[in-house]
């Protein structure tokens, strides 16, 4: 099996066990590139943090190709990549520090780590700011390396939640097809989830999976 | 290894990132660290003084020296038999008066009484001498004669240097003569005095001191301070009971210690991880172990703390040196300040027992 798979999953944040986010849940997800859109709070978020594993569900599965389950570290650190919301640089380092980072924790051979470090940065249009702080950067730049630093590792599952949110034009045309091209290659069978309401998107798109609250829980 | 150098160097760097723009939170943590230092050094520093003073008596009055005193009622009666302690060690046996002596160079000494076969004993005791009388003095030069007199009589006198176990008995300037170089004073009342330097290879000092209070106990029914014991056992009682409340104190402070620093460390290291929560949780995604980010915030604390507890300690030596050379050795016993850095370094790990429930937050509780 080569889908993630979701059956019957029910999920509510702690503490707040009234207002379930997931109740029966099921989903399916296929190499591809997958949409999940919907309304700002409908749980898209919250479904790409659970694939991710870094939300427990209460009850139900979630399916993982090549891994035991969502919380299996080895998967999490080798196959998993993952762009927040927020732009999630970390300051102390430099740009091709913050891609290399990431590639040194999934201990990927130093030569290897260092090709595809430059090889995302060029990708992205950063090579020049490779020895920048975060803080010299702009949004967008900021994006664009976050996004670089998920792929360095070469991740089956990339998941990205709000990647064009605030971006422009160019921004986001640009990192949407990295992320196409990305999904496109080793035989189509990596697995791209996107959590956007940003239409730009759509047409990108291989599935487009749409969230209602009435749909979920 | 990649993943290892990778890691601490961004830790490294994060911490001192984090310290640059919060100077404040390093800073409190460093002064409370040294404030707690230096006051524990202070308070068990006026242990190692008493210590050091008593050490000093109890060498200045011997550890083996025994000092056996029994009144006379006339100085010319004999040394009482209870005074043969031959059998324990080397004795010097004297009778000693309550008047002095005018010394014709200078100054007084206190007359005593001895027979001239006390002139073996004293040379036995390395005293130089070869006749009575004997002045025995630290202001002259040994060997030389001097005239000592008291009312109408007077003698020559050699002077030779004082063994230490006669400074114990407190005697410092003495005349030792025979009694009919002074018959007046061998009227008056005295005290009969012998000093026993225990040979102790062969005898335990306590037993030897107990069996002598016993023996003066039972000689004075009556309550009669006529004879009376002296040795270093008070002293080492003192000694031993000062050692087991620097103990008790050393073992509440480093208890004290270790539950400050662990409070306000971790107060103040969680209040730290909460604003850089985010930071922590990313890294745990990308696969740093809670285990490693942890050890960071320890290190960080157990940095802060030794870097206290040294500032103190150099400052406690730099003032040692200068004023109280006596604490030199405390300072610098590895052996009894270890127990106080591992309280230190204790309560900093302590301090990180709040950081590392926090790090069991779910990262996708944190990261949104």
């Amino acid at each position: 099996m080569s889908a993630i798979e979701i059956n019957h999953l029910n999920f509510a944040y702690p503490g707040k066990a009234d207002r379930e986010i997931f109740r029966d849940y099921d989903q399916s997800f296929a190499p591809g590139l997958h949409l999940l859109r919907g309304f700002s709070g409908c749980g898209k978020s919250t479904l790409l943090r659970l694939i991710a594993g870094y939300l427990t569900p209460d009850h139900g599965t979630i399916f993982i190709p090549g891994a035991n389950s969502p919380r299996d570290r080895r998967h999490q650190v080798n196959s998993l990549g993952f762009v927040f919301q927020s732009i999630n640089l970390l300051e102390a380092l430099t740009i091709r520090e913050n891609v290399q980072i990431v590639g040194a924790l999934a201990r990927m051979p130093n030569a290897k780590l260092k090709a595809q470090s430059q090889h995302w940065l060029d990708v992205m249009g950063l090579s020049s700011l490779a020895n920048e702080k975060p803080d010299r950067l702009s949004g967008g730049q900021r994006q664009r390396a976050a996004f670089a630093r998920a792929m360095v590792k070469s991740p089956r599952i990339l998941l990205l939640d709000e990647p064009s949110a605030g971006l422009d034009d160019d921004n986001t045309l640009a990192l949407i097809n990295a992320a196409v091209a990305y999904q496109q290659a080793d035989r189509k069978q990596r697995i791209v989830i996107i959590a956007s309401h940003d239409d730009r998107l759509s047409p990108h798109a291989d599935v487009i999976h749409e969230f209602s609250h009435q749909k979920m829980a | 290894m990649t993943r290892f150098f990778h890691l601490t160097a961004y830790l490294i760097r994060d911490s001192l990132l984090r310290w640059r723009g919060r100077p404040l939170s390093p800073l409190s943590r460093l002064l409370v660290a040294l404030c707690l230092s230096t006051a524990t050094l202070l308070i068990l520093s006026s242990f190692a003084l008493g210590k050091k003073t008593l050490e000093e008596r109890i060498q200045k009055f011997g550890l083996n020296t025994v000092v056996l005193r029994t009144q006379l009622a006339r100085s010319e009666a004999p040394i009482p038999a209870s005074h043969d302690l031959s059998r324990y060690g080397k004795t010097l046996k004297l009778k000693l008066t309550y008047s002095s002596a005018q010394i014709s160079l200078g100054g007084k000494a206190i007359i005593g009484f001895a027979h001239d076969h006390t002139l073996r004993e004293l040379t036995n005791w390395g005293v130089k001498a070869d006749r009575l009388p004997v002045l025995m003095t630290k202001r002259f030069p040994a060997g030389i004669i001097v005239t000592v007199s008291n009312g109408p009589w007077q003698v020559e006198a050699q002077t030779a240097v004082a063994p230490r176990e006669l400074k114990s008995a407190g005697i410092e300037e003495m005349l030792i003569a025979r009694q009919h170089d002074f018959p007046m004073q061998a009227q008056t009342a005295g005290q009969a005095i012998t000093i026993l330097r225990v040979d102790h290879t062969l005898h335990s000092i306590d037993s030897i001191v107990h069996a002598l209070e016993e023996v003066a106990h039972a000689d004075q029914p009556q309550g009669h301070n006529s004879r009376k014991v002296e040795s270093a056992l008070p002293l080492l009682h003192e000694l031993r009971e000062l050692q087991s409340s620097w103990a008790r104190y050393a073992s509440l402070l480093g208890i004290v210690l270790a539950f400050t620093i662990a409070v306000v460390f971790g107060a103040s290291a969680i209040l730290e991880y909460e604003i850089t929560a985010f930071t922590t949780a990313l890294l745990r995604s990308f696969g740093a172990s809670r285990i490693s980010l942890w050890l960071q915030r320890c290190a960080e604390s157990l940095i802060l703390v030794n870097l206290g507890w040294a500032v103190a300690l150099l400052c406690a030596h730099t003032i040692s040196q200068s004023v109280l050379p006596q604490l030199t050795a405390f300072l610098t016993d590895a052996h009894t300040l270890f127990p106080l850095i591992a309280a230190l370094n204790g309560g900093a790990l302590l301090a990180g027992i709040p950081i590392a429930l926090a790090m069991r937050r779910q990262v996708g509780l944190i990261l949104q």
